[in-house]
């Protein structure tokens, strides 16, 4: 070995992110880092995750999770848990509210309505007592609307997923997920205590390499839009494959119910094979604005899973304030059509002013679009630049996302003005052009991704 | 340099992580260890390979196959960025399978092997085989390359009992993305017996290259 290359070898610094870069103190871990420790203490951990936390929470970990002081409007104040300043008058990109029914006057009016009728929460397990008049409405409303027999309402989205797939599957059958699943979907698998596969995002043959080994029961999962990169599911690809090796189908609509097709049932509509999927799952936390979620299907798909879906026998209702607001949100979504026309509307203005200034928005065909950064290190700090000059977004670093493919998501809604659009897309594409990323954003990703 | 710590110089180290079958992985690991799962049932395979031209084991070619696994971290020590149980590890020479048999207790493939590195324009391929028979081909590319120094923990296991050390790798060149743009064909082959091909992914979800590097071994601990 020469002279040089042994000098060379010392000046090598500890801790990059991989493309060199001297990351600091509170960026040298993440939490995959404590996820397991040694010793015998239950409680190992947590004195050297406090530890990190104290670090790591000033320097970009306290924009997640910032207090918003008013209702998930098109702008809002947030006060900054780092400076406890309010940030005022911020354009909001963060919250899901597709539609932005979440604060119109017609819902609150409902849920005041429904507050006065039936006070706060179900006070029950839905099986028992926790089912009340406004949950039957709505479920029938939905199950009208998604042109299905049944709906079973469940408290959350997150439990309709793992309720619904703990409560049909067992040890010994097959669940294939799609790679990029949700987290209640896997979640679902898990407590299933199946044999769990997952396909490469999208890809069919994948899927079908997965399927044709197994005989027996199976089950295969999908989302109708994928919540980190907003782009859509192949159905009429995995439709056919899931029908040749007689596997059954799932599909999480919970970011494109209320949004796709013609009569916004979602994805499955959109493409024209609601019926040949077996459950559909969708959620009322975003386009409606509310909370909880359902399942549509058979009556008798239906009837088990109310009797074996652990995640709701064992929950209290959904509150009958929220179902109230729901329900007159659906009846809004029903009436004014022209919600959705006006969402798209914003989706394509947004999608080509940040694809036309150089942003790297990804596979993204949807209201949900990942402004790609890709410097794990660099987000929290560009999320606070951002915070600062007037737009609220929320950024996503590995691990929950790859290495390298850090984002923020960005949720369009309804409600955004052209004009608070435009300054929102203003405003980003001059700070990521500040941080080097944007107009050139372009090239690097085209060299680095194919 | 410290007593005891193993000195190997490479031009080239490349791995790739695969995920795998959570149940090959047990099968595979010794019982005092678990598999680090990247999702639920669904853990990681190490596809490791080395050139190195200069140290204690000579000139050789390496490939080492291993499952990640949570590391061992006592209390104020730094954390690696991995651990690794190296489950098959095979070399170009005898020299080199001794170095790592009799000071590492690492298990390996009893006879040498064949390796060809090939880099053409951000992406290196390394191609395994013995005897004439392919063991694997494996496919890495690059992004940034910068100096880096990098801390793993290695596990072994012997009728002796079991082993940990700390593995110091330190490079003029590191790059690791996460763009699956490589490759990983496997071959039915004593190597990898114990891994059901079929199920192992065919490109990697990490890619991690480094060039002119050393690798430094700590003394065994017994754990």
């Amino acid at each position: 070995m020469s002279d040089e290359r042994r000098e060379n070898k010392g000046q090598v610094g500890m801790f990059t992110d991989g493309s060199g870069k001297q990351l600091p103190l509170a960026m040298q871990y993440d939490y995959t880092n404590f996820y397991f420790g040694s010793g015998d203490d239950a409680f190992g951990m947590l004195d050297p995750f406090d530890e990190w936390w104290k670090d790591s929470k000033p320097a970009g970990y306290y924009l997640f999770g910032l207090p918003m002081q008013g209702e998930p409007g098109t702008r809002v104040d947030v006060r900054n848990t780092k400076t406890d300043e309010v940030h005022t008058d911020l354009l909001n990109f963060a919250s899901y509210n597709y539609l932005g029914l979440s604060y119109r006057p017609e819902v609150k009016e409902a849920i005041i309505e429904a507050a006065h009728r039936y006070g706060n929460g179900a006070s029950g397990s839905p099986i028992l007592s926790g089912s009340l008049e406004v949950h039957h409405e709505l479920a029938e409303r939905l199950a009208a609307f998604k042109g299905k027999e049944a709906v079973l309402l469940f408290p959350t989205g997150y439990s309709v997923n793992v309720g619904v797939i703990a409560g049909l599957m067992r040890s010994g059958d097959l669940i294939v997920a799609d790679q990029y699943a949700h987290a209640s979907l896997v979640d679902g698998m898990i407590l299933s205590k199946a044999n769990s596969r997952f396909f490469r995002h999208n890809n069919v043959d994948d899927l079908e390499r997965k399927l044709k080994r197994f005989d027996g029961k199976k089950l295969v999962l999908i989302e109708g839009v994928y919540s980190m990169d907003g782009d859509v599911a192949v159905v009429p690809d995995i439709v056919e494959v899931c029908q040749r090796y007689g596997a059954r189908i799932l599909i999480d609509e919970a970011h494109s119910t209320f949004i796709y097709g013609e009569n916004g049932r979602g994805v499955a509509e959109h493409f024209g094979f609601e019926d040949e999927i077996d459950m559909h799952v969708g959620t009322f936390s975003k386009s409606l604005g509310g909370q909880g979620g359902f399942i549509a299907g058979s009556h008798k798909l239906i009837n088990y899973l109310r009797g074996f879906s652990r995640s709701r026998f064992f929950s209290c209702g959904l509150s009958p304030v929220v179902t109230a607001g729901i329900l007159r949100a659906l009846e809004l979504f029903e009436e004014e059509p022209e919600l959705r026309a006006q969402l798209w509307d914003n989706v394509d203005f947004m999608q080509k002013r940040l694809r036309d200034a150089g942003v790297s928005v990804g596979e993204s065909e949807s209201q949900v679009i990942p402004i790609v950064v890709r410097d794990d290190a660099q987000i929290l700090e560009i999320g606070e630049a951002l915070l600062h000059e007037g737009v609220y977004l929320n950024p996503v670093k590995y691990p929950a996302v790859p290495k390298h493919k850090s984002r923020f998501r960005m949720s369009i809604s309804a409600a955004h003005s052209r004009a608070e659009l435009e300054q929102g897309a203003s405003i980003i594409t001059s700070v990521l052009e500040r941080y080097g990323i944007c107009p050139t954003a372009r090239d690097v990703i085209t060299s680095t991704t194919g | 340099m410290p007593d005891g710590q193993g000195c190997y110089y490479f031009n080239h180290g490349l791995s790739c992580l695969f995920e795998m079958p959570t149940s090959d992985a047990r099968r595979l690991l010794p019982s005092h260890l678990e598999p680090l799962e990247v999702q639920h049932e669904c853990s990681i395979l190490s596809v490791t390979a080395f050139d190195f031209y200069e140290g204690d084991g000579g000139e050789y070619e390496e490939l080492v196959l291993s499952i990640l696994v949570p590391p061992l971290v006592k209390p104020g020590d730094p954390l690696p960025k991995a651990a690794l149980y190296p489950f098959i590890v095979a070399t170009t020479t005898e020299l080199g399978r001794k170095e790592g048999i009799d000071r590492w207790k690492l298990p390996h493939l009893m006879r040498d092997i064949d390796v060809e590195f090939t880099e053409d324009d951000g992406t290196i391929s390394v191609s395994v085989g013995a005897g004439g028979e392919p063991i694997l081909d494996v496919t890495g590319t690059s992004h940034t390359f910068e100096p880096t120094e990098l801390l793993f923990h290695s596990f072994m296991s012997d009728d002796d009992g079991n082993f940990k050390s700390n593995i110091t790798l330190r490079g003029e060149g590191y790059s690791e993305h996460e763009f699956e743009k490589g490759s990983l064909k496997l071959y039915e082959h004593e190597m990898t017996q114990g891994l059901t091909i079929d199920e192992i992914a065919e490109y990697p979800f990490r890619e991690q290259w480094m060039k002119r590097g050393v690798e430094l071994f700590s003394p065994l601990e017994t754990v």
